[in-house]
């Protein structure tokens, strides 16, 4: 009989198309169509992601689609405890992931993300498949850092490492012993996991920092299905390379206002230039994204004012979906990758790789892991404008670059290949666990509740 | 001064052998006499009088042995020179009152006086029992309204007034309870709820921190009364404790709170009137008046239910000693009252229908029409009779208005029964079963749309060809190609002793592969259930005593399961369950809690059983499964 895995994560792609559920859903598409493994996937609903609420009684599953695979999972956010990152309603775990878990059995149980979810979940995955191989991918710091796992100070600076005194500095109506209390809650919710993923070198450093033991921590770049790339951006004759385009959240962690001051900055250069009749090449920008309108105050005034400044350079567009960035990257020169947050393997800098687009990124993080300075992109001083300004006019203006750096760029991580490596570290788990003797405390009494036996 | 004290009485006079007018045997006649009357209604009256005392040798007289008197009361009376006389308090026959004659009363024949007087009752009382105590007093009202409640059959307010006059007449009213801040004790009532003639449920606070509450009685307009010290469920009032800001660890001030169901030994229909009295260890005594009865169900339903949130030590009591004998005698009312409002036939029925279809209708009707929209093309239904049953009564004209259109549409011949009152699911069930003639009984929820035809005739064979099958139920699925129903299974709400209803695999696809295996089930929905009539009469169908329809369906197939029927599941048979999503209010989970700890109070052990001989089969299939 084929073995089983299910894949669990925070939210579906057909509701809100993130880059973690799209790759979790093509993972999920994969692993099936390889057919070593029957693959089952639990997406959790809801609000606030999702405005539909729960639609049977005494279920908190729903199918997707035609699908038999995929479910739904209603989880009521008013029961989440964001702090934790836990339901008060015990039962989600205890009555509803349990009789999921007992009527599928799966031998794997590979999480994408817990937000929503609560790490109470892997707890329970342990306790009702004492055997199961549980696998969990770490998309971005939440575990460690209460800063919507960011690792991003809300002094508006990178943090290099959460402990309770740091993280009630950044939060100071939150205790230390809170702080403490969390990590120790998370940790011990994580002791259950076999491997966890990184997609980037940079993420498992540090996890690793922050106390998983090395040989618990793989690194596998997350997969993207094979991609035909696009021709290059067509221009006029042999003008230079100035289109730029941004894609991701309007927020203060992307750093879209470091993007925009550099590109007032170049404004400048250009009008003072103007005066001494130096003609330099002038940089196109187009936003893509969305969401300014729930960020603070403070931010939405800043990026509002420097939407105001910017002249006919800067186009704004709204909300996309992943599978829309090929065609809005037709007619882009470079992608520009300002976060002045870690990021970890952001979809977007995978996506401009595969079809040629180089990159301009912070060099910090997982952007500076995946994009080679000088060889794929360019790097510049984290949330520094003017480090920026200089990068976007030696991009534009140097002749033969935006050439050199297209023909840099690596093919992305196959899916296939992908699938590949998790299958071998699937295996590699249950293996051990086979060899391994059962923990007899581990395992859980089998309830009157599994229906699968009767 | 005389001195007065009481010394026997006899409630209530059950001998049925006395039926002579009078024949005293050793009885010495116009040893006293009746002085006084009054009528309390065409058929019972009381009358009072003395008798003399001076042969009290042996047991003081207890009996009236006389035509139609049930009960009598008497008291020593001594005059100033020590000479005794019995004084007495009788309720008789009203005839005996014109009648006139003799009364054996304690062995002593007593005459009616020429000049008796015919009193009003309050009158009557405040004469006859001028200068007893208060216990006396409350014994003889109680005494009174219990001989007038057993004397005559349902109550009449006539006579219910004649006892309020009566009660008003004797009774000494207590001193009547402060509420302030300073003072030790406090008594409020918020509200009495009638369940029926002698059962009533009560709510409101105590608190008395002073001395130890002794008694607490509700004393009903007619006279009887109620102890419900010791009976009361308590619970924290943080409105009482914030009003006398008391600390809650002060004696006497915490769990102020109470409520009771409680029954009287005799009906009361008067709605105002009723009193609370309280007594301590120290001899202290003080009443309040309650506020007027209340007497809508659905209000008190709703209050009993919302009653079983609040937190007290007895819990069990609460459930089993209050709510439930309340619930269980507010919807034997309803039952009570006439069910059936009409009958109407459209079309021909089956001559002899080997199936009856009992739909209930409940809060919306469209879905009638949707299910004749997919019967209409289904062979299977030229020979069912099809009921429908309205348990929404405020829907009757709606119903009544497109029943016939939709008759002329389809072709498709049904029945509709419109109810006089809602009686819930188990109700309407019953109700529409009463109009069946079928062999076989399906009983369906009007959200049931079949996927396919033939899915009856699929369900009657199965029925037919395998033993000892009791009842039978389908897979049922969400709109979304998810399961509904697969069968249901027992298990026990983590933490408690209670059993909850589980429905196989709910939620997972309907292509689930376990999910296709027809087989025994410890219990199937009532959604969609066949069973026979023969069988459906011998367990007594759905049982009503479940709030809002809940657990029926478990508690018949448990009834079944008892006579030694089985309860299957059929895989084959899919139909569709629109089953709405109940949005979990804080009553409908307190509903549910009932509910499920009435199914486990009737079923524990059964389910216990049950659930055992499924378990017993696992390591096999277990088993079997690693190999």
């Amino acid at each position: 009989m084929k073995k089983k895995v299910l894949y669990v994560l925070h939210n579906h792609p057909a509701v809100m198309p993130g880059g973690a559920e799209t790759y979790a859903l093509e993972l999920y598409r994969a692993m099936r169509d390889a057919g070593r493994y029957e693959a089952i996937l639990l997406a959790r609903t809801g609000p606030p992601v999702s405005r539909g609420a729960r639609v049977h009684e005494g279920t908190l599953l729903e199918p997707v689609g035609e699908d038999p695979g995929q479910y739904f999972f209603h989880t009521d956010i008013e029961e989440y405890d964001w702090f934790l990152s836990t339901s008060g309603n015990k039962a989600v775990y205890t009555r509803f992931f349990r009789d999921f878990l007992r009527a599928y059995r799966p031998d794997i149980v590979h999480f994408q993300h817990t937000l929503f979810l609560g790490y109470d979940i892997l707890r329970e995955t342990r306790r009702t498949l004492p055997e199961a191989a549980i696998v969990y991918t770490l998309h971005e710091y939440l575990p460690i850092c209460h800063n919507n796992g960011q690792m991003f100070r809300t002094t508006l600076e990178p943090c290099s490492g959460a402990s309770p005194r740091r993280c009630h500095e950044c939060f100071p109506d939150i205790s230390p012993q809170q702080f403490f209390l969390r990590e120790r809650f998370i940790k011990s919710h994580l002791s259950v996991v076999d491997k966890f993923i990184a997609p980037s070198h940079f993420l498992r450093e540090r996890y690793i920092e922050w106390g998983i033991a090395p040989e618990q921590i793989d690194f596998e770049e997350n997969g993207r299905p094979a991609m035909i790339p696009l021709p290059e951006p067509k221009r006029r004759g042999a003008t230079p390379r100035t289109r730029i385009g941004y894609f991701g959240q309007f927020t203060a962690f992307k750093g879209a206002d470091v993007l925009l001051r550099a590109m007032s900055i170049l404004a400048e250069r250009r009008r003072d230039l103007k005066d001494q009749s130096v003609a330099l090449p002038r940089p196109s920008l187009r936003l893509h994204g969305a969401n300014i309108e729930h960020q603070p105050t403070e931010f939405r005034d800043l990026f509002d004012s420097l939407m105001a400044k910017a002249d006919g350079d800067v186009i704004l567009f709204g909300r996309y979906r992943p599978p829309e960035l090929p065609a809005l990257m037709r007619d882009i020169d470079w992608v520009v990758v300002p976060s002045i947050w870690w990021e970890n393997s952001p979809l977007v800098i995978q996506e401009a790789l595969g079809h040629g687009r180089p990159i301009i990124c912070s060099d910090i993080g997982g952007m500076a892991e995946k994009v080679r300075d000088g060889v794929d992109g360019l790097h510049f001083r984290a949330g520094d404008a003017t480090s920026l300004a200089d990068t976007i006019a030696r991009a534009i203006e140097t002749p033969g670059l935006w050439e050199q750096l297209r023909s840099g760029a690596t093919p992305v991580h196959p899916l296939d290949q992908h699938v590949a490596s998790l299958t071998s570290i699937y295996d590699r788990i249950l293996a051990t666990k086979r060899r391994t003797p059962k923990r007899a405390s581990a395992r859980v009494v089998v309830g009157t509740r599994d229906a699968r036996a009767h | 001064m005389p001195e007065w004290s009481w010394e026997r009485e006899t409630p209530v006079l059950t001998d049925p052998l006395i039926e002579r007018t009078f024949s005293p045997s050793g009885a010495e006649v116009a040893s006293g006499r009746v002085e006084q009357a009054c009528w309390l209604s065409t058929e019972i009256a009381v009358v009072s009088g003395w008798r003399r005392a001076d042969n009290l040798a042996g047991p003081p007289p207890s009996t009236c042995r006389s035509a139609r008197a049930t009960a009598v009361l008497h008291r020593l009376e001594r005059d100033a020179e020590e000479s005794a006389a019995l004084r007495f308090l009788a309720v008789v026959d009203a005839a005996v009152v014109f009648e006139g004659g003799v009364l054996d009363v304690g062995g002593v024949g007593v005459e009616f006086d020429l000049e008796l007087e015919l009193l009003d009752p309050e009158t009557l009382a405040r004469a006859a029992l001028s200068g007893a105590d208060s216990s006396t007093r409350d014994r003889a009202v109680v005494l009174v309204a219990t001989a007038a409640s057993n004397a005559t059959g349902a109550p009449s307010s006539h006579l219910a007034h004649q006892l309020r006059l009566f009660r008003d007449g004797a009774r000494i009213p207590l001193a009547h309870c402060e509420i302030a801040r300073d003072l030790p004790q406090g008594l409020y009532v918020d509200s009495l709820y009638r369940v029926d003639e002698r059962s009533f449920y009560i709510r409101g606070w105590q608190r008395d921190t002073s001395a130890t509450l002794e008694s607490l009685v509700v004393v009903a307009p007619e006279g009887a009364r109620a102890e419900l010290a010791g009976n009361l469920v308590r619970y924290s009032r943080a409105d009482v404790e914030d009003f006398y800001g008391a600390g809650p660890d002060t004696p006497g001030a915490e769990r102020t709170g109470f409520v009771a169901y409680f029954e009287l030994a005799s009906a009361s229909c008067l709605v105002d009137g009723w009193v609370l009295e309280m007594r301590n260890d120290a001899g202290e005594a003080v009443e309040y008046p309650v506020p007027p009865v209340i007497e809508d169900r659905t209000t008190l339903r709703v209050m009993v239910l919302n009653d079983l949130a609040h937190e007290t030590p007895n819990h069990e009591a609460l459930y089993q000693d209050h709510a439930f004998p309340c619930l269980a005698a507010l919807q034997d009312r309803a039952a009570r009252q006439g069910a059936i409002e009409a009958v109407t036939q459209f079309g021909s029925p089956p001559l002899q229908p080997e199936v009856s279809i009992i739909v209930p209708l409940y809060g919306r009707i469209d879905f009638v029409e949707h299910q004749l929209a997919q019967f209409v093309d289904d062979p299977d239904f030229k020979d069912v009779e099809l009921i429908y049953v309205l348990d929404s009564p405020e829907l009757a004209d709606s119903l009544g208005a497109a029943a016939p259109a939709l008759f002329e549409l389809y072709g498709v011949a049904f029945r509709t029964v419109t109810l006089r009152h809602n009686l819930g699911f188990a109700g309407a069930n019953a109700q529409g079963v009463s109009c069946a003639r079928g062999r076989l009984l399906l009983l369906l929820n009007s959200d049931v749309i079949p996927d396919r035809p033939g899915w009856l005739t699929t369900m009657t064979e199965f029925h037919d060809r395998t033993p000892r099958l009791g009842a039978v139920g389908p897979k049922l699925i969400y709109e979304d190609e998810s399961i509904q129903h697969a069968g249901m299974f027992f298990s026990r709400v983590p933490g408690t002793e209670r059993w909850e209803n589980i429905h196989y695999f709910k939620g997972l696809h309907r292509s689930f592969a376990p999910a296709n295996a027809t087989r025994i089930v410890p219990a199937i929905t009532g959604a969609c259930l066949l069973i026979s009539r023969h069988l459906w009469d011998l367990v007594g169908g759905f049982k009503g005593v479940y709030v809002q329809g809940d657990f029926e369906d478990s508690d018949l197939c448990l009834r079944i399961k008892e006579r030694g029927f089985d309860s299957w599941y059929l895989a084959e048979v899919e139909l569709y369950h629109l089953e709405g999503q109940s949005y979990p209010s804080p009553l409908r989970q307190l509903t549910t809690r009932f509910n499920s700890w009435l199914h486990t109070y009737l079923w524990g052990e059964q389910i216990t059983v049950v659930m055992g001989e499924f378990e017993a089969e696992r390591p096999r299939r277990a088993t079997r499964r690693a190999k």
